[in-house]
């Protein structure tokens, strides 16, 4: 039940993603799914593996749901929410951006719930507070990287 | 992440092959946009990455990177090592203007050698196998380089109409 759970949450982000409205290009997409996969699966190979505040359960089917989290769930969220933040003012931003948060992470509550993974000394806010920090970084490194890109359209023009 | 318990032969391997690799890169003519180029050594990276985690981890544990079973700074070194061989690969590819069927022998002579610098590097201990067998690496090499010469055509088309 809960590996079809985690699939059908992937299946339809892929497909939000694919169908929604984007304002960034293809380019600036794809940096930025490379940069949150790379970045999350270090962050949680560092909790579970480095600092085992994560326990990550062996049973097959729920170790799926947390590689389904890590390496689809998570980063093509947050690609939707970077999607959405161009066409918001600054205030609906930071609201559009907390609320993409809180739902990421009841997703991480789920994982909770269904003993997917056990927090050992590790505390949701920890998780809301990293969340929000990764989403922080990747626009500021896909900021640069935009104005590299158009820097580089205007040089060859 | 971790610093090595002990600064032995796997960290010299991965410092000196970046060293000299990262030279490679940097000293090369430009031949691509910087955001090209960044975009391929990101994609290499990233599916190291990703394909480590999932393989290495410890529900299946078919091998390790470095001396630990965790995540060490060293990893992390070996996947930006990734990246400059995959701007290598496409670098090469790029400026012998490899087309149609050479493309496959390319691929496979990449993969080869690829395989090679693994055995090379088995023996210094960065990779420590458990399930895993030097035949497998190269059918995973087969795809990845194959993937990262997809890659970047099609980034390196939508670069051209962009600048059109």
């Amino acid at each position: 039940m809960e590996l079809v759970v985690f699939i059908d949450i992937a299946i339809v982000l892929v497909i939000m993603f694919f169908v929604m409205k984007k304002y960034l290009n293809f380019l600036e997409n794809v940096f930025r799914i490379l940069l949150l996969e790379f970045i999350f699966t270090s962050y949680c190979a560092i909790l579970s593996i480095n600092f085992e505040v994560w326990k990550v359960d062996k049973a097959f089917h729920l170790y799926y749901c947390f590689a389904l989290y890590e390496v689809m769930i998570v980063p093509i969220a947050m690609l939707i929410i970077l999607n959405l933040l161009p066409f918001f003012k600054t205030l609906k931003k930071v609201m559009i951006s907390l609320l993409g948060i809180l739902v990421i992470y009841m997703m991480e509550f789920l994982m909770v719930q269904w003993g997917i993974i056990t927090y050992q000394g590790w505390h949701a806010w920890q998780s809301v507070l990293s969340l929000l920090s990764l989403l922080i970084g990747v626009h500021t490194f896909s900021y640069l990287f935009s104005k590299l890109v158009i820097y580089e359209v205007k040089e060859n023009q | 992440m971790i610093w090595p318990e002990k600064f032995d032969q796997n960290e010299w391997f991965i410092l000196v092959f970046l060293i000299i690799m990262y030279a490679v890169v940097f000293l090369t003519p430009k031949r691509f946009p910087i955001s090209t180029s960044i975009l391929v050594m990101l994609f290499a990276a990233t599916v190291g990455r990703v394909s480590d985690h999932l393989l290495s981890a410890p529900q299946y544990n078919l091998y390790n990177i470095m001396d630990q079973g965790k995540y060490e700074i060293f990893d992390m070194l070996t996947y930006i090592l990734y990246g400059a061989f995959a701007y290598i690969l496409v670098y090469i590819y790029d400026k012998l203007g490899v087309r149609h069927m050479w493309t496959l022998l390319y691929i496979v002579v990449c993969s080869v050698l690829s395989v090679l610098f693994e055995s090379i590097s088995l023996t210094f201990d960065v990779f420590l196998y458990n399930k895993w067998k030097p035949i497998y690496s190269l059918s995973y090499y087969l795809v990845m380089e194959a993937m990262t010469i997809y890659f970047f055509n099609s980034v390196n088309k939508l670069q051209t109409k962009k600048t059109k």
